[in-house]
């Protein structure tokens, strides 16, 4: 179907059609190329002007604060920094700025709301005046699903199949389709638990002696019982055993060399699908050690030996203080009375800030230049931190890696670490220790002799 | 050459808390092929090298804690991927491990030649 109407725009909604009229539904897209939803019951969620208005001015607001207070303070410090001589242009211009932003943010209130109007407009249109070029079917609301969370529907294999005995067409998300075909598998192969259960029940009374017979019968149904509740679990919503049953359909497509698998049975499902070994008792093939790992955080066991060591070493915690405390002392009067000095210097004026004219205008920028002094020393603190990391990573990187082969090479020699003896010493000492005699116990018993059956 | 018995219960318990061995295990199991990523215990690490030696079976659950595992005769790309990210699982570590402790010996060598 073409859509003739141009006085609305495109539109995709997800509408609730009432159950009575679902089927007036259905022929109005049938037959007619515009009518009301409003007439089949559907809900389209709407916005009312007031909703628009309010969104409007929060939007616009938060434009003109964000645009405004950063414009005034980068013009205000920039002007402190350079000096009030620069002051006297800067001010006037940080005020223009200011103004502009206000403007600016008030202007786009009025964009926000002229949107929003023109949104509830097109609402109303599609509403009264709506062309069904196509539907898709969908599910009730009330069934609870992933697939529902994320996608808001799910069309059933049935009715997609009606549908397209209709003449519809429309395609599905693969992972919704997986679902409902699932869904029709589990269905069928209930029946056939079901079943199979009348007929063990039916034999055990007729032959209650038959216990081997009883007994193969009762695994199977154990077998095929436990199948189902793996379909149930991915039908409800377990992503990762509905992918491996996706993964199964197509294996098994691709076996038969057919674009679609048939239903899944029972043997297949269990024998494919199902929870993955449990370890106890098994024969090993091969193994091999692949990484070592801090067994607590999981992290891969350099960081980690980093980490600790920037933790717990002592040497190493005082490097960073020294350098923090240095870093941010160094801003600290840099951004107090660096500047300032310098520039006066320069000038040969005095006073903490040259030019600054008299009276409340000399008060008001000497309070400005310590107030932003202070700031700038905080931030200078603070981030002094990372400028001490960027320095002394690369210095811990090598102590560490040198301890680990400092030890892998005492213990080579036979000599019992220290770190042993001493319960007082830090946790990343023993890791460090601990590092190296893995790591010789590993070598050695891949190097001595290659019995073991590694490494395929 | 140190040895493993020769550690304190304390010492070995805390050797096994801070570090792990993680394994790539391929084997039977009920006569299928499985595959398991494990965080070994380092202070069982001898010992599960020896019953796999001996070609005994194995609960693996004893030796360490079990990161990923499923049916088939390797892990899927994606959990290899996973590995790596999360645990630095590298097929080449042996190597790795191998020439690392190579270094030692010669830095070793060296030292001992300085000396």
């Amino acid at each position: 179907m073409r859509r003739k109407n141009k006085d609305i725009p495109d539109f995709r909604k997800n509408i609730t059609v009432a159950t009575t009229e679902a089927v007036a539904f259905h022929d109005k897209v049938n037959k007619k190329n515009s009518f009301s939803l409003n007439d089949l019951g559907s809900s389209i969620r709407r916005k009312n002007v007031n909703d628009a208005i309010g969104t409007a001015v929060k939007s616009g607001a938060a434009v003109m604060i964000g645009k405004s207070i950063p414009a005034f303070m980068g013009t205000s410090l920039a002007s402190v920094v350079m000096g009030t001589g620069v002051a006297s242009v800067m001010m006037p211009a940080a005020t223009v700025l200011t103004l502009a932003a206000g403007w600016y943010g008030i202007y786009k209130m009025g964009v926000y709301r002229a949107a929003h109007l023109r949104n509830k407009k097109d609402q109303k249109n599609i509403a009264e005046k709506a062309e069904v070029t196509s539907y898709m079917p969908g599910s009730t609301p009330d069934r609870n699903s992933a697939a529902r969370e994320e996608y808001d529907f799910q069309p059933s294999t049935s009715r997609k199949r009606k549908h397209q005995q209709d003449g519809f067409h429309f395609p599905m998300h693969p992972i919704i389709e997986a679902e409902s075909d699932l869904k029709d598998d589990y269905n069928e192969s209930n029946k056939i638990y079901d079943r199979g259960l009348k007929e063990y029940e039916d034999f055990r009374h007729a032959n209650p002696n038959a216990q081997e017979e009883l007994i193969k019968r009762y695994e199977l149904l154990a077998s095929q019982r436990k199948a189902l509740e793996l379909m149930k679990q991915a039908i409800n919503g377990d992503r990762e055993l509905l992918q491996q049953f996706i993964d199964l359909k197509k294996a098994k497509a691709a076996e038969t060399g057919k674009p679609e698998a048939e239903d899944l049975d029972f043997e297949v499902v269990e024998e494919e699908i199902a929870p993955g070994p449990d370890l106890n008792n098994v024969d090993i093939d091969h193994t091999r050690p692949v990484s070592m790992v801090h067994a607590v955080h999981g992290k891969d066991l350099k960081q980690s030996l980093e980490d600790l060591a920037k933790q717990k070493k002592g040497f190493v915690t005082k490097v960073h203080t020294a350098t923090k405390f240095a870093t941010g002392l160094a801003g600290f009067g840099l951004a107090c009375y660096g500047v300032p000095m310098l520039w006066n210097f320069i000038s040969g004026n005095s006073g903490p800030v040259p030019g600054a004219g008299s009276g409340a205008m000399q008060f008001g920028v000497n309070f400005l230049s310590v107030s932003s002094g202070i700031i700038g020393s905080v931030i200078a603190v603070a981030n002094a931190g990372r400028v001490a990391d960027l320095f002394a990573a690369p210095l811990l990187k090598d102590d560490v890696i040198g301890r680990v082969l400092e030890n892998q090479t005492r213990i080579e020699k036979g000599v019992k670490a220290d770190f042993y003896d001493n319960k007082g010493s830090v946790i990343g000492a023993t890791i460090v220790d601990s590092a190296a005699w893995v790591g010789h116990k590993i070598s050695d018993a891949f190097s001595k002799k290659r019995s073991t059956p590694s490494t395929p | 050459m140190e040895n493993i018995n020769n550690l304190s219960p304390e010492l070995a318990a805390e050797v096994d808390d801070a570090v792990g061995i993680v394994q790539l295990i391929c084997g039977q199991q009920n006569h299928r092929a499985f595959w398991a990523y494990v965080s070994m215990y380092p202070s069982k690490y001898q010992d599960y090298i020896a019953k796999v030696a001996a070609h005994d079976a194995v609960n693996v659950n004893e030796y360490g804690i079990v990161l990923d595992t499923g049916w088939g005769d390797f892990p899927p790309q994606d959990v290899q991927d996973r590995m790596k990210t999360e645990f630095g699982a590298d097929n080449n570590f042996e190597a790795e491990l191998n020439k690392m402790v190579q270094d030692a010996y010669n830095q070793e060598i060296q030292n001992t030649g300085q000396a």
